[in-house]
Parts: structure tokens; C-alpha cells; sequence
């Protein structure tokens, strides 16, 4: 039984592109084609406006909340070119630090896991992808991957830090410096894998989709080897692209043929469940099931079935 | 056969694109948007811009499933608790943990029942009927698991009979309402109720409904009627062996058709109908077939009067046979393919048809541990039967996590999941809001137990931070000190210092005074201490120490430079007495800190917190003087001494 | 183990459970009592009665509930009808028992951060003076029928988490870190008259305290590590007798009202104790000369463990015993309610 709990009108004048709840599910941002961002805190099914953040001089597509052990921060990303990171100081949201050394409207913004320290991942349309890493001295550092996706890039997600072959060290209880990596999605049809290796280098080279790649989604692997991540195209599928945590390949199993675009895929936080969305006006969640078999629970006509006994 | 999650507005009407993104949990954020990033971006303007933030599984957190599941935890820890001090735990043992599990079932499902019947809207009564659907549901499974499975008798059939009687208490309910009327024998259902209880061979009730016939003195009733009665019964606690039974079995049923074909039942259809029924002929079946809600309560009934003495191991085939002849295995109910997955023992797809559902982690969850420990949990080739069981028992603690109160429970679940369970665990933990310290307090307690430290920093930090946010300094010192946090001790120490130079008076000494070791977190919060030291030898008029440590807090480099000019200006005092408390040496020290200090002030655009820190000319030209004026009483003490 | 306990699933987790004292004398066991629970987006207060018209000890049914906003952290009674709860929203409660239960008042938001409310962690009585303390380390004094305290003291630099009254104005409070603390609430001052530490460790933060029913100088402290530590408040600075009441944090603990010298514990680790007295000879008025709980280490020694229930899985909160009735409570959102304590 999936029911709405609650109705938030956010106040925007024009379409929202992205939602985004903070790390303990107190506050969501949301961002518009209004050019704006705005925050609210969340609470027992109330919401207050608590910011509304104006800066991008286009519509916002995407935004990232960092993990709160940097304070309250917040990286948008908007068609104008620029990426903005916003940062709560004393009750006031400021512009901490912009970025505009995109040529193109910058499509998706994601933070790395915490551990790496404060990164961020930005793909653009002009078919580059930048990595913003926040240095000791409180400035910022720039790496470019130019010509990741021909045409553009329209996703970015990172891997977790505890990746394959770096979970527990067992002997020390310590846990070894896990590679960092991210996926990345494009207009040419492919989703990579990057890995940083002093530079970042294409580590794997997905191919699938017969259309542009709208998302790619790596999942949470907590205490398992085995990785995942999902990516969605416009040629209406979603794969799901595993990678048994020893070799280098990589494996691809179509999740479902959707019926129109599918423009969004994501994790729980627990990496248990997949979340779908896309043009056929549809939500659905899907699941592995102890038989390997994904299946959508969301489908509200599974489980019905005669209850004898009952009226 | 995807269906858009019961979203009802008109927003989505006008917009068939959806985006979404995770909540905390079981929540989803879901809106209409318009993904196309092409130039043009007029978007139809669209009065209101909501969001709906949507949920599911929520059915754990009715206030009357939350007692099961509460309740159900305990039975569940006592499984483990027992394991872990014996190497297995009987199945006599876990049969009474199933039966335990199923009257926790059992009584969730009155209580929902009960607050169906209250509920103020039929909107409310309805979403608590499927609540209690759900539940039935799960302990019919349950139940039929448990014979199939734990019991596993030799002689099955009495136990499906007795689960068939237990499910469909229509017969029992039919022959009430049969009696209740005023001629009971000319009511439409007075045949149906008395074939409904035979078919559960409630052979007592059924002579009783017999009796009141006004027909039973004659030929055909008495005949029936013996025939009943002299019905064998293998039973649960049949003392027959199952030969024997057969033997005799068949013997009554040579009479039955011998006294059929004697045409003993001639005068009547409905006799005649009951003895065919007794002797387990197919077409007999065909014409009671609307009296059965069910394939497998016919199933069961037919194979009573056909093969009583089954074994388990045969049922899967027969009710493929069943399905085959009257539904077929198309539009096959999940209930029902459940069921069927039961009686053919194929455990991993009984797990998975239920996982398919929503609302269904607490059964496969409790039923996955239950089998395991019985051995009934296969292992398959890609997952085995341990792993089985942690994916189900994570998955249950996961959706308790997305509970405000639940999580409590949740985290007893994920301690049983020997592999991932710790890993989700921190996972978990460390996103749980904590707006109190009781809270916090009870997460540092539930992972130092559980040793995941990194769960404790986190709080600490996550605590300490807020604490200096409610302008708490002492209290955001104290919890930087205990996540062994740098930086938030630094920041917390810089804090009390500028609120010192406001108020020219410490916040927080009661704790600053009892930190101890704890001081070392960071050298801000240790220079904090000392610098305390220092006021504490001073007003106890200590001056020789005083000054000395005053010297070593400059030298040492420990005091932040923006602290210098008010460390200067305190020595000042120091520096007028006489004899000098400040060697030569000393007074060498500070002189080049002032020059230092005046010299970095002009390239070094260091923030100043407060106008104290600033040494304007009026404070150089003093301390200035001060110093040379201190060094000259030196020289006269040192030319006295020599 | 008691012969009779009455398990009640009620669907939210317990913070507090307390019984309302019976109004006469003698020895009667009491019939109602009140609940609180935590950690839940609608929290709330319970009224329930054990007693039926013309029936013996039953289950104990619901009377009444109001729903509060912020947990229930403390619940004291004041005289035999009216209690008073602490809540973490930063508010004291004045509730009422009538047949139902009503609220009369609410001291609001005397607990506060510099710009939002902080948890009230502990509310007490000592007719006519009522004390609350917060998160915030503030102790508050108020009077029934005053609109504000009356006085507020800034007690401390980080969360006072129980307190209790060792004299008519003597107040003692324990924080987070293990601080003790002694005020006299006649001084002007804003200093506390004694303060001293729960152990030497000071990082282990005090829990709970109860002081004695008879000899109020006598008080038992609990602290996150289970030990049990009882004060001497004539020779203060020091603790007189420590014992290791559990192995995870001492969240109640109670004198027997009446039998002094029996005290129950409940813990973190989901256990409740009865600490019994080994010899017979300390009658129950406990005003004796030599008294069991000042007897240092040979406190362990002349004391016996009961467990109340099996270990239950989760934390039990709260604990109170009246007569030969006990109930308890915890985040396995059910409270135990035992009937027949044997002594």
C-alpha cells in the first residue's frame, strides 16, 4: 500500500526539476526553471520555507546536499552554465563558492561519499565533467575530464567509499583507502566508469542503451562485494550493470522496457530498493527478490488474491 | 501492470512526467516536472507547484501492528537466545515458537478487526480491513508452512483438514444459521451446510443436522447414518497405523457403493449426492464444486475421501494436477501461488512470491529465520540459506528504520545478519535525527556495545556542532572532546575565548575547570586551559608561576597569534611589580613577540574577533615602555645580586 | 521471580511510569498510575487504573491520554492528584487527576537555547517548591500558581540530567559529564555550595538519582555506566558506597517508599532489579543507626540481585514500585506491570 502522507506546495512560479531531502530527512530543497532554490524544513508532515536561494540566471536543474560534518551545504547546477555551492552561516544562506568554467548548462551535480572530503562531480552538456574538491586552505581546486560524452553528459553518481575489495580490513579493523570512482551518463548513448588514479581515467565503457542516457544511479553496496548501478535512456529501458567486486567486467540485465522515456532511476540509502520515474507518468519502485528476480512492488494488483474467509 | 503510485491530482494530468527522490526510508519525494533541456523552456505555467512526498510499507506502524511488532521481537530474540546457548534448538521447540508467532498474528488481527468495526469513515474501515486481510493472509501461509514443513507428520491430511477447519469456519456458520431458522430442514442451505461439514469431516455435527430431518426414520437416513457413523477417522492422534486404516477404509467403502448400487439412496438426490461424496467420485465433486471457496479446500476434501493416507511428498504433485483440471496456472493469485509454492515445498518461491508484495518484510522475515534454524531453508546455487535469511531479516530491520520509534526494533534484527548487518547498522544509525542527548546518549550506548565507533564520533560531532549552533560553548567543548573532534574543539575553544574578550569573564569554567586530559583535543582548547591556569595563579597572586607560564604560552607558540596583544596586555601588570617577576630573559621574549606582533600585523590580514586583539600604537607605546622599564629593574636586581 | 506480571503492548515507547501514591495512610497497595513515552511524533501521557468497581487487581486499563508535543521526560507527583511532566519541548506541565486526567497549566518554554527550545530533562517536587532542569543547565524554581519561576539559576555548562531535593532548599543535580552538584536556594549566590565529580572518570555522565524516603542526605546517583553510586550529603564530596547495578547505563532507580532499604534498578540492557536486603534486621522504617546504604563496600556484600522480569530486549526507561505493586516500562514500547513483589 503506497499512500501520499503529505502535499508541499513549494511556492515556485515555473516547472521544478529537482527535490532533494538533506541527510536526515529534515529539510528538502527543491529547484525551478524560476531560477530559484528553496529550502524547507520538514517536519511531522509540516513544511516551512526556511530559504529561498537566488543566484542562477536560468532554470535550475539539479541540486546535491553535502553531508552535514561540513555544516549545511547545498551545490546547485543550472542551464546558465554555472554551478553554485551555497553554504548555511548562522542562519544565513551565501553563495560559498561559484563555478563557471562549463561552456554549456551543466546538468547534474553530485557529492562524493564524505569520507573523501568535500567533492563534488558536475556534467555538462558541453560533454565535459568537472571535479570540484574543496582544498585546506578553504578554496577551491578544479579537474576537468574534457570529452567524457560526445554531445554532453546529463548524469553523474559516485561510488560508495566502501567499494569492492575495500570493505573491512579484517586483521587491523581498519579500513584501507578505497579508489574513488563515479558513473557518468551521456548523449552518446554510453555510461562510464571513472576512476582517479592521480588523473581520472575511463575505467569501463557500458555499452547498451540505443539512446541517450538520461541517468545513472551506483548503488549503496553496504558489507557486499557485488556492485551495482542502474542507468535509464531515452530508448525507454533501465539496465542494471553488476560487477562481482573481482573481475573487471561488467554484467547488463534490462530491468524493464518502460513504456515511454525513463528520465530517473535512484537508490535507497540502503541500496535495497530502485526507484523509477519517467514520461509514462508512472513511479515504481523495484526489488531483488531472494529468487534474483527484480520485481515492482509497487504494482498495486500483486498480493491481491482471495482471502478465504473473508468478505 | 505498473501502475503510478496512488497519486491523485491534477497536476499529473496535465504532466505525464514524474521525477522523484529519496526521503528518509520508505518515503519517496515525487513531482511533475519537465526533464527536456532543450532552449526553449516555457514551461506551461501551472498555477500550483507541489510535491508530494509518498510512503509505503506503513502498515508496521498502525498502532495495533506495532504491538506485533514489538511482541514478535521478543519471540524472535528468544529463538536466538536459545541458539546461542544450545547448538540447535528442537523442532518440538520451534513449532511452539510458530505457534507463538501465529497467536501474535492472531491477535493483531482481532484488535484490527475490532478497530475496523470503530473506525469513524468507511475509508478508515477499509484501510484497516486490508490491513487485517494482510495479516490473514500471512497466517494462513504461516500455518500451512508450519505443517508442511515443521510438523511434516506422516499422515498429512488430518492437519491440512484441521488448517482447512481453522480458515473456513462458513461450515460451522451455515449449519448456525440452518438451526437458528424456524424449519431448518426446508432451508435453502440446509443440504449445503450439512455436505459443508462433511467435507471438513465434522462427522458429529453433520449426524446432528441429520437427526433433526423429519425424514431420518427412514430407510435411507438410517442407512446413511450408520454408514456415518461407522466412518474410520484417521486422525491427528489416530492410534491406527496407517495399514490398519486402509484396511478398514477400504472396507466401509466397499459397503458404501455396495449399498449405493443396492439403491439403498434411491428416494432421495441429496443422500444419494452425500454417499457419492463419501465414496470420493469425481462427478459427485463436479456438481458441489460452487460449494467450495477455494481449490485447495476442495483439494484437501476430495483427497480425504480419496486418498487419506497421502504422504507430503505427493501433495505437490496433486495440486498441480488440481490447478491444472479447474483454474489453471494463468491469473494464478499471489495468495494462491503462495500456497501452491507451499505444498510443493519450494521454499525459495514461497519467500519470493510474498517479498513480491509490499507490506510483507515482517513475514518473510520471521517465517526465513524460523525454517532456517528448522533446516527447511534450502541453499540454491548463487545464495545460500544463511544469506537468505540476512537479505529477508535486513530488509524487515531497514523498513523499522524508517520509523520515528521502530528503529529501536529494528537494530535487534540487523544484529542477527552476521555479514552485512553491522555495516547497515552504522549505515543507519548515523542518518537518525537526534533533537535530544537522551537520544544521543541511548546511539553512543547502542554502538559502543556494537563497537562501531565511527557511529559515535559521528553523534558526537553531529551533537557538538548543534550545541554551539544554541550557543551551548561548554557543552559543544565537552562533546569535541569526547569524538576526539580537532577542529570543532578549536572551534568551540575560539568561541570561549572571544566571548571572553566581550565579558572579560569565562563561560563554562565549571566544565573548562574539569576537563583534564580532555584538553589535549586540540591545542585552541589546550592554550584555553592553560590560559585559565594563568588567571587562577594570578588572582591567587602566584605571580612568579603566572608570568612563567605567560612566557611559555608565547614561546610555545601554542596561544593563536590573534590572542598575542591581549597576553601582552596582561603581562603588563606583571611587568610593573617590583622585584620583576619577569626574568631578563623573559622580558627578551616578549619584546620580540611585540615586535613579531607589530611587524605581521601589516602583511598578515588575519581576521581580528575583537578589538582587543588589535595593538593600536597607544597599546605598543605601553607595553613598550613597560618592558624596558622591567628590564631596568632586572639589571638593578642582577647588579645587586653580583 | 513474582508470580504475577501483566505485559501491555501500547504501541509507544515508555519514558516514564510513576504511581499515584494512595491519599490515606496504612498499607494499602496503589490502583492508578501514569505513563509517558518518547521518541515518537505524537507523544503522550497515561492515565491507568489496575483496580476495577467490585473486582480485585486486573489488567490495568486506560483511563485517559493527552498527547503532548516532545517527549515526556519526567513525570513527578506533587501531592496525591497532581503531578507535574517535563517535556522536550522545553515546557512543565501541571496535569491533574480527576476521574480523567486534565492538563491544568504550562510553564512554556522555560528551557531555551539562544534561539530554539531545549529539552527539559527532569521536573521535582518538594511541596511547595517545584524545580525543573534542562538541557540548557538551567535550574528553575517555581511556585503553584505562579505564572514564571520564580528564580533561574544557570546551573551548568552542559545538560543537567537529574536532580533531586535533599532538603527543603537543598537541591542536587548530576550532568552529563558526571558533574555533581549541591545548591542552596535561599543563597544569592550562583554558585553551587559543593561540587564534586561522579567518579573520577568524569566523562561518565549521571542517569538518574532517587534519594532516600527517610534520611533525605541519602542519595543513590545511576550513571551511563551502570554503576550505582550513593552520597552521604554530610560528607559530600565523596561517594560511600558504589556498586555495579548493570553493564549499560542505569536509566531509573528507586527506594522502596516504605522499605527503605529495598531499591529497584532499571537499565539500558532491558533489566530490572530488586537489590534486597540479605539480613532481616533492618526493620522497614530504615531510620536506624546503621544505615545499609552507607556501608561502603560491604553494601555489595549484604545485598541480593532479584530480577524483576527476563532481560527484555530493549531498554527499560523507568521504574517505580509502591506497596507490593511495580510496573516498568521501555522502548520494546510495552510496560510490565507486577502485582505481587515479594520482599
Amino acid at each position: 500500500m503506497v499512500s501520499v502522507i503529505s502535499t508541499v506546495d513549494t511556492g515556485h512560479e515555473d516547472m521544478i526539476h529537482d527535490a532533494q531531502m538533506d541527510y536526515y530527512g529534515c529539510r528538502l530543497a527543491t529547484c525551478s526553471s524560476d531560477r530559484s532554490v528553496r529550502i524547507y524544513d520538514v517536519k511531522n508532515g509540516t513544511q516551512t520555507l526556511a530559504a529561498d536561494l537566488r543566484g542562477h540566471e536560468g532554470p535550475v536543474w539539479q541540486i546535491a546536499w553535502a553531508h552535514p560534518k561540513f555544516g549545511n551545504i547545498l551545490a546547485s547546477c543550472s542551464y546558465d552554465r554555472k554551478v553554485i555551492i551555497w553554504k548555511e552561516i548562522n542562519g544565513q544562506w551565501i553563495k560559498f563558492y561559484e563555478y563557471a568554467n562549463h561552456d554549456s548548462s551543466v546538468n547534474s551535480v553530485c557529492w562524493a561519499p564524505h569520507d573523501y572530503g568535500l567533492i563534488l562531480a558536475c556534467g555538462s552538456s558541453d560533454g565535459s565533467i568537472s571535479i570540484l574538491s574543496a582544498t585546506a586552505a578553504g578554496g577551491w581546486e578544479a579537474k576537468k575530464i574534457n570529452n567524457a560524452h560526445t554531445i554532453g553528459c546529463n548524469a553523474v553518481s559516485w561510488a560508495p567509499a566502501i567499494g569492492p575489495n575495500a570493505a573491512f580490513d579484517s586483521s587491523s579493523g581498519v579500513r584501507s583507502t578505497p579508489v574513488k570512482r563515479f558513473v557518468s551518463g551521456g548523449c552518446d548513448n554510453l555510461v562510464k566508469v571513472w576512476r582517479e588514479d592521480k588523473e581520472w581515467v575511463e575505467e569501463a565503457k557500458l555499452e547498451g542503451h540505443s539512446d541517450w542516457v538520461r541517468d545513472a544511479a551506483w548503488a549503496p553496496s553496504i558489507g557486499l562485494s557485488r556492485t551495482v548501478i542502474a542507468s535509464c535512456s531515452q530508448d525507454r529501458r533501465v539496465i542494471l550493470w553488476t560487477n562481482d567486486g573481482v573481475s573487471s567486467s561488467w554484467n547488463q540485465r534490462v530491468l524493464h522496457t518502460f513504456e515511454d522515456v525513463v528520465w530517473h532511476v535512484s537508490w535507497s540509502v540502503t541500496g535495497n530498493i530502485l526507484a523509477v520515474s519517467g514520461g509514462d507518468n508512472k513511479v515504481s519502485l523495484w526489488k531483488e527478490t531472494v529468487e534474483g528476480q527484480w520485481v515492482c512492488i509497487s504494482d498495486v494488483n500483486r498480493g491481491k488474491g482471495s482471502a478465504p474467509g473473508q468478505q | 501492470m505498473l501502475e503510478p503510485i496512488g497519486i491523485l491530482d491534477s497536476t499529473f494530468i496535465h504532466n505525464k512526467n514524474i521525477g522523484h527522490s529519496w526521503g528518509y526510508g520508505n518515503n519517496l519525494v515525487v513531482f511533475p516536472t519537465k526533464f527536456s533541456q532543450s532552449t526553449t523552456l516555457a514551461g506551461v505555467p501551472c498555477s500550483r507547484k507541489n510535491l508530494f512526498m509518498i510512503s509505503w510499507e506503513r502498515t508496521l506502524y498502525n498502532p495495533f501492528v506495532r504491538k506485533l511488532v514489538n511482541e514478535s521481537c521478543g519471540a524472535f530474540i528468544a529463538i536466538q537466545t536459545r541458539l546461542g546457548k544450545e547448538a540447535q534448538v528442537s523442532v518440538s521447540e520451534l513449532v511452539q515458537s510458530s505457534h507463538q508467532y501465529r497467536c501474535i498474528i492472531n491477535a493483531c488481527i482481532e484488535d484490527l478487526n475490532q478497530a475496523a468495526d470503530l473506525a469513524e469513515t468507511n475509508e478508515a474501515t477499509q484501510a484497516i480491513q486490508e490491513m487485517s486481510e494482510i495479516f490473514y493472509k500471512a497466517e494462513l501461509v504461516w500455518n500451512l508452512c508450519e505443517i508442511m514443513y515443521l510438523e511434516n507428520p506422516l499422515g498429512i491430511l488430518p492437519h491440512l483438514l484441521e488448517w482447512v477447519r481453522i480458515h473456513f469456519p462458513n461450515a460451522l456458520e451455515e449449519t448456525g444459521t440452518v438451526l437458528a431458522s424456524p424449519n431448518p430442514e426446508f432451508h435453502e442451505s440446509y443440504w449445503k451446510a450439512l455436505y459443508g461439514l462433511v467435507f471438513q469431516l465434522r462427522i458429529d455435527s453433520a449426524i446432528k443436522l441429520l437427526r433433526i430431518h423429519s425424514g431420518f426414520q427412514t430407510d435411507a437416513f438410517q442407512s446413511a447414518f450408520e454408514l456415518l457413523k461407522k466412518m474410520p477417522v484417521f486422525s491427528v492422534n489416530s492410534p491406527l497405523s496407517a495399514p490398519e486404516f486402509t484396511f478398514r477404509w477400504n472396507h466401509w467403502k466397499e459397503e458404501c457403493e455396495s449399498r449405493i448400487h443396492a439403491g439403498d439412496f434411491f428416494d432421495s438426490q441429496d443422500l444419494q449426492l452425500l454417499m457419492e461424496i463419501l465414496c470420493g467420485k469425481e462427478e459427485a465433486f463436479e456438481k458441489v464444486a460452487d460449494f467450495f471457496e477455494t481449490w485447495y479446500q476442495r483439494m484437501i476434501t476430495q483427497l480425504t475421501f480419496t486418498h487419506p493416507t497421502i504422504s507430503a511428498s505427493s501433495l505437490g504433485d496433486q495440486a498441480d494436477q488440481f490447478l491444472a483440471a479447474f483454474t489453471g496456472f494463468d491469473d494464478l493469485s499471489s495468495l494462491d501461488a503462495t500456497l501452491l509454492a507451499v505444498l510443493r515445498r519450494d521454499t525459495r518461491k514461497v519467500i519470493g512470491e510474498m517479498q513480491g508484495v509490499l507490506d510483507n518484510s515482517w513475514f518473510t522475515a520471521h517465517l526465513a529465520d524460523l525454517l532456517y534454524h528448522a533446516g527447511a531453508l534450502q541453499s540454491f546455487e548463487d545464495i545460500n540459506s544463511l544469506q537468505l535469511r540476512e537479505t529477508l531479516l535486513r530488509d524487515y530491520a531497514i523498513c523499522l528504520f524508517s520509523h520515528q520509534s521502530l528503529w529501536s526494533v529494528g537494530v535487534l534484527y540487523l544484529d542477527h545478519c552476521p555479514t552485512v548487518g553491522s555495516a547497515t547498522l552504522e549505515h543507519l544509525l548515523t542518518r537518525l535525527p537526534c533533537q535530544s542527548e537522551l537520544k544521543a546518549s541511548k546511539l553512543i550506548a547502542l554502538a559502543e556495545r556494537r563497537k562501531l565507533t565511527s557511529v559515535v564520533t559521528s553523534v558526537c560531532r553531529v551533537m557538538g556542532r548543534n550545541a554551539l549552533k544554541n550557543g551551548r560553548l561548554g557543552a559543544a567543548v565537552a562533546w569535541a572532546v569526547r569524538a576526539q573532534d580537532a577542529p570543532l574543539a578549536t572551534y568551540a575553544a575560539d568561541a570561549v575565548l572571544e566571548r571572553y574578550l566581550q565579558d572579560s569573564d569565562f563561560t563554562s569554567t565549571d566544565l573548562l575547570d574539569s576537563l583534564g586530559a580532555g584538553l589535549l583535543a586540540s591545542d585552541r582548547l589546550a592554550f584555553l586551559g592553560k590560559y585559565r591556569e594563568f588567571h587562577r595563579l594570578y588572582s591567587a597572586n602566584d605571580f612568579h608561576s603566572a608570568a612563567t607560564l605567560l612566557i611559555s604560552l608565547i614561546s610555545s607558540r601554542i596561544a593563536p597569534k590573534y590572542f598575542w596583544a591581549v597576553l601582552l596586555m596582561d603581562a603588563l601588570p606583571l611587568l610593573e611589580t617590583n622585584p620583576p617577576v619577569f626574568t631578563s630573559d623573559q622580558t627578551y621574549e616578549l619584546m620580540q613577540s611585540l615586535q613579531e606582533l607589530t611587524s605581521s600585523f601589516q602583511d598578515d590580514a588575519e581576521p581580528i574577533p575583537h578589538p582587543n586583539c588589535q595593538l593600536n600604537s597607544d597599546k605598543t607605546m605601553l607595553i613598550t615602555l613597560a618592558l624596558s622599564r622591567n628590564l631596568a629593574k632586572c639589571f638593578v636586581q642582577q647588579t645587586g645580586y653580583d | 521471580m513474582a508470580d504475577r506480571v501483566c505485559a501491555k503492548f501500547v504501541s509507544k515507547k515508555i519514558r516514564k511510569v510513576r504511581w499515584q501514591r494512595p491519599g490515606a495512610f496504612g498499607r494499602q497497595n496503589p490502583e492508578c498510575f501514569v505513563t509517558g513515552s518518547w521518541d515518537d511524533e505524537q507523544n503522550e501521557v497515561s492515565f491507568w487504573n489496575t483496580v476495577q468497581p467490585n473486582e480485585q487487581n486486573i489488567d490495568p486499563v486506560l483511563v485517559s491520554t493527552i498527547p503532548v508535543s516532545g517527549d515526556v521526560n519526567d513525570i513527578a507527583f506533587y501531592d496525591t492528584s497532581t503531578f507535574f511532566v517535563a517535556l522536550g519541548n522545553g515546557s512543565i506541565a501541571m496535569m491533574r487527576i480527576d476521574q480523567k486526567l486534565t492538563m491544568i497549566s504550562e510553564w512554556k518554554d522555560i528551557h531555551h537555547f539562544k534561539s530554539r527550545k531545549a529539552p527539559a530533562t527532569g521536573v521535582l517536587c518538594q511541596s511547595p517548591e517545584i524545580a525543573s532542569i534542562g538541557e540548557d543547565g538551567k535550574l528553575n524554581l517555581m511556585r503553584v500558581n505562579q505564572e514564571k519561576p520564580y528564580k533561574t539559576l544557570d546551573a551548568d555548562s552542559c545538560s543537567i540530567n537529574a536532580a533531586v531535593f535533599t532538603s527543603q532548599n537543598e537541591i542536587f543535580t548530576g550532568n552529563s559529564r558526571g558533574m555533581i552538584k549541591l545548591w542552596d536556594l535561599r543563597s544569592v549566590s550562583e554558585k553551587p555550595i559543593l561540587s564534586t565529580s561522579l567518579s573520577e572518570d568524569s566523562e561518565i555522565g549521571v542517569t538518574s538519582m532517587d534519594r532516600h524516603p527517610f534520611q533525605g542526605h541519602i542519595v543513590a546517583v545511576g550513571g551511563y555506566d551502570g554503576m550505582l553510586t550513593v552520597f552521604d550529603m554530610r560528607k559530600a564530596q565523596t561517594p560511600v558506597t558504589v556498586m555495579e547495578a548493570s553493564d549499560n547505563c542505569l536509566n531509573d532507580l528507586r527506594f522502596h517508599p516504605e522499605r527503605a532499604d529495598h531499591l529497584f534498578t532499571a537499565s539500558e540492557s532491558g533489566a530490572v532489579w530488586h537489590w534486597v536486603p540479605l539480613s532481616g534486621k533492618n526493620p522497614a522504617t530504615g531510620g536506624s543507626s546503621g544505615n545499609l546504604w552507607l556501608s561502603g563496600d560491604l553494601a555489595t556484600q549484604q545485598l541480593n540481585i532479584k530480577e524483576i522480569l527476563p532481560t527484555l530486549p530493549l531498554a527499560v526507561n523507568s521504574v517505580d514500585v509502591c506497596g507490593e505493586s511495580l510496573i516498568c516500562g521501555g522502548d520494546n514500547e510495552a510496560f510490565y506491570y507486577v502485582s505481587n513483589v515479594v520482599f
